[in-house]
């Protein structure tokens, strides 16, 4: 049905060739016609210059004493004339004269004195040419009355927003900030910091671009914003009128709404700071501060509120990946380029064990999954463990895998996951926890069987 | 060359520059100014006080690669104007009867035009674009500095519009 009613806005626009042809040709035909006012303005303009040029004729033929011609003075070197109020006139017989500047010998005015002091009209000056006075008040460079304003560059930026007097409409590459701008965001704005680091800028937020040495200071005035500061990058630095944000490596929103700042923690953690308080929320956590009051203490959140970012993310990230291809912090058996798990009698058929202290594995995701690729020769029972370093706690699923020569996936959410030591923590895996040790435990007892796996995922999922 | 590049010409005086972006939109706005009008010649006319308008503000246009959406929007001002002239003149007139209307067979369909006329401003703006100019959706959100879904939707309630109003003719 659509399609009838564009055809005929097809047939409609294009019964205007022959009107637009006309309009066309009668533009090229004719000399594009300056519009009145121009016109007006252009004779007006013609008009002073007559006035002027015959102003210049008349002072150049009166008999008084003129400048000589080839110099411009700066302020008057001889005696003055008797007439005390003639520099007034002659001043517009003077701008025409070509602008040669001899080297002057220094003046003995500038163009303002520095005290208007009331001078009687008819004495005469006390000191005309005095060489070495002109020192004092030769024209000194011109003082910055501003301090100079800090200047990035943003790598790019998408989205609409207004910047200063510049008005954003489409995606940018090195748009130059300077500390002072102030940032007005339409929809959603995306700056971009370097590879893995951006500031998404939600609706309707005004900003405060302060770019520094030390990298770049963001002052929310009214809205929110998301900071992803994965990658290295410029420091970014988040303060609103209740609080100061400092990042340390992390994902973060933070909301200012009302004299009152909400900080989310995504990933990692930051320290909220203002006269009252300090208080560092992590991963799945919020803290909410206010004009008259210290950080709250953190508080679990589900990061629902970031869902206005979620079209501007990626949908998911890799926390980490290892497919065996070299060797690295597990040990295993390499078999025909996947890793095979080793025997270990009595507790398992096979296992594989990987561990790195510093760095950790990675951190635990407020959603995530592990992926495992992988196949055995025969259906069992297996298990898959981590060790949560600062809650000193295994986390624990139990699966059961089926025997076949095609590689399976297998997807284990880390909400499924459960301590095994219920004493030392309860619950699910606290988000942000550093995981240092990770294995797969496959048979049990004195099961026999292999397990080759060809890789493993820990995806994390955006809120 | 490009539609920058033809702005960037015309904006140092090159005639032939904007000559020839006056040809790439006269259809556009002649189609803008005939729903407003009615009248194919008073259209041209509107349609030439555009371009004239056009030509002497181009140091004002800051995006040069939304000359359309520009030249539109002028375009709508100067039909504004048109009607406000029109319905002054026509209060201090006595009312006479008015010749029946003689268009000739090549005019556009006028009763379209009238149902684009009845659109808002910004929406004739987005039609005249796609179906005048034939720009892709994602091209005249990226003109527009608007998100993609709100042209297709825009696009789609006016062939909704156009449609209803179509057919109760």
């Amino acid at each position: 049905m659509n399609d009838d009613v564009e055809r005929k806005l097809e047939e409609f626009y294009r019964g205007f060739d022959e009107s637009a042809r006309r309009v066309e040709a009668r533009w090229k035909a004719q000399p594009p016609a300056r519009s009145r006012a121009a016109l007006t303005g252009l004779a007006l303009a013609g008009s002073a210059g007559v006035a002027a040029a015959i102003l210049v004729l008349f002072w150049a033929l009166r008999p008084e004493p003129a400048a000589q011609p080839g110099t411009l003075e700066i302020g008057e070197r001889r005696p003055p004339p008797p007439l005390p109020h003639v520099a007034h006139p002659r001043e517009p017989a003077r701008r025409p004269e070509p602008p040669v500047v001899t080297p002057p010998p220094p003046s003995t005015e500038t163009p303002k004195p520095p005290e208007p002091r009331p001078e009687k009209p008819d004495a005469p000056r006390p000191e005309e040419p005095k060489p070495p006075a002109p020192e004092a008040p030769k024209p000194e460079p011109p003082k910055p009355t501003t301090a100079e304003r800090a200047v990035a560059v943003l790598r790019e930026t998408e989205g609409t927003f207004d910047l200063g007097e510049r008005q954003v409409r489409t995606r940018q590459k090195d748009l130059r900030v300077a500390t002072g701008d102030i940032l007005r965001s339409t929809t959603v704005a995306k700056l971009v910091l370097s590879e893995d680091r951006f500031v998404l800028v939600g609706p309707r937020s005004v900003i405060e671009l302060r770019p520094d040495a030390e990298g770049l200071s963001l002052h929310l005035d009214q809205g929110e914003l998301l900071a992803e500061l994965v990658g290295p990058g410029p420091a970014v630095r988040v303060a609103t009128r209740a609080c100061e944000v400092k990042p340390l490596g992390t994902v973060f929103s933070v909301k200012s709404d009302k004299g009152r700042t909400s900080v989310t923690v995504e990933k990692g953690k930051v320290e909220v700071r203002n006269a009252r308080g300090t208080s560092t929320p992590r991963a799945g956590e919020l803290v909410v501060t206010s004009d008259d009051g210290a950080p709250s203490v953190p508080a679990p959140t589900d990061l629902k509120g970031h869902a206005w970012a979620r079209t501007h993310r990626p949908p998911e990230r890799v926390a980490y990946f290892e497919d065996f291809a070299k060797p690295g912090a597990w040990s295993g058996e390499v078999d025909k380029g996947v890793a095979k798990g080793l025997p270990a009698p009595g507790l398992c058929a096979a296992r594989l064990d990987i561990g790195s202290e510093r760095p950790p594995l990675f951190e635990a995701p407020v959603r995530g999954q592990i992926q495992i690729v992988y196949r055995t020769d025969r259906a069992a029972k297996m298990y898959v463990q981590f060790f949560a370093s600062d809650v000193r706690t295994n986390f624990r699923k139990d699966v059961q895998v089926l025997r076949g020569s095609a590689w399976r996936t297998l997807a284990l959410d880390l909400d499924e996951f459960t301590p095994t030591l219920r004493d030392r923590h309860s619950g699910k895996v606290p988000p942000g926890a550093p995981v240092t040790s990770f294995g797969i435990y496959y048979g049990e007892g004195e099961e026999r069987g292999a397990i080759w796996v060809d890789s493993i995922r820990v995806v994390e999922v955006r809120p | 060359m490009d539609e920058e590049g033809l702005v960037g010409a015309a904006r140092r005086g090159d005639r032939e520059a904007y000559g020839t972006l006056v040809g790439r939109y006269a259809r556009t706005v002649m189609a803008r100014a005939y729903a407003c009008t009615r009248e194919l010649s008073a259209a041209e006319d509107l349609a030439q006080e555009t371009f004239l308008r056009g030509w002497q503000g181009l140091a004002r246009l800051e995006d040069a690669r939304s000359f359309g959406s520009w030249i539109l929007t002028i375009g709508g001002f100067v039909c504004q104007e048109w009607v406000r002239r029109k319905q002054t003149a026509e209060k201090h007139r006595y009312p006479a009867a008015r010749p029946a209307a003689s268009r000739p067979a090549e005019e556009p369909d006028l009763p379209l035009a009238e149902a684009v006329a009845e659109l808002p401003a910004d929406v004739q703006q987005i039609l005249a674009l796609r179906h005048g100019a034939g720009r892709s959706c994602e091209e005249i959100a990226q003109e527009l500095g608007k998100p993609l879904g709100t042209v297709t939707k825009t696009l789609s309630r006016a062939y909704a519009h156009l449609r209803e109003r179509l057919v109760r003719r």
